[in-house]
């Protein structure tokens, strides 16, 4: 978890990239996702991912696993629990900032 | 922080193409809707073989429902529970309730009755009930998802 409590409350701010949201998003509907599915749905290259799938996975909020398919080794990636809170918790703090009930600055 | 109500939106609308995005991969083929009715009718017929064998036939659908489980994955490269959170358990824990009546009944039939073809006909209704349900939650996951 980042080590500064967001001022907003509920906003995370290591979900701020579109990309790591995204991953989330898909992580909340499907119970687990490959590498190269993700990357396909967020239209990231494979550092890109690589780099947001391990600071999710650092944080907490998904779990990664290796798998062989077909001879070759594929990373699947599965939300945790505290990631499943920590995205709506940002994804309801995202809706008051539009509603404007949520002060912040 | 500052964060902006246009940032906001912008990471909202992220959120929804991403979501869309994953709605309209080809989540089931109507051989998949099969492969799970199939199942599920297989279980509602189990109750026909004799006793010594209905834990071969539960093993076996233990078997398929792994199978299948393989199958989406590496069609699809992402697993969608069917027990997941949303509108699709409004189709998931009916069509279970429905499932489940129909196999006490056919296990019920097998004890008084002894008629294969009562069971029978019990697994096709599960084979229909279970292609349609599958149908139906695919439906339904797509809207949700498409509606953000």
């Amino acid at each position: 978890m980042p080590d500064n409590p967001p001022a907003i409350v509920g906003f995370e701010p290591l979900l701020q990239a579109a990309p790591r949201l995204q991953v989330m998003a898909v992580l909340v509907q499907a119970q687990q996702a490959e590498f190269s599915r993700l990357k396909e749905l967020t239209s990231t290259s494979d550092s890109v991912m690589s780099k947001h799938l391990s600071a999710l996975a650092d944080a907490g909020f998904l779990k990664l696993t290796k798998a062989t398919a077909n001879g070759r080794l594929r990373t699947w990636a599965s939300i945790t629990g505290t990631g499943r809170k920590t995205f709506q918790n940002h994804i309801a703090a995202l809706q008051r900032i539009i509603a404007g009930t949520e002060s912040n600055g | 922080m500052s964060y902006s109500k246009e940032e906001a939106l912008l990471a909202l609308a992220a959120k929804d193409k991403v979501e869309q995005n994953l709605a309209n991969l080809p989540l089931c083929p109507p051989i998949r809707h099969a492969a799970f009715a199939a199942t599920v009718a297989a279980l509602v017929a189990v109750p026909i073989l004799p006793l010594h064998l209905r834990f071969v036939g539960l093993a076996l659908i233990f078997l398929s429902i792994f199978l299948i489980v393989r199958w989406d994955k590496r069609r699809l490269g992402v697993f969608i529970n069917g027990y997941r959170r949303g509108k699709t358990r409004r189709i998931t824990f009916p069509m279970l309730a429905l499932i489940l009546c129909l196999y006490l009944g056919s296990y019920y039939v097998s004890l008084t009755q002894r008629q294969p073809v009562i069971i029978l006909g019990l697994a096709a209704v599960a084979f229909l009930i279970g292609y349609l349900g599958s149908t139906l939650w695919q439906r339904v996951f797509v809207s949700e998802l498409n509606a953000g």
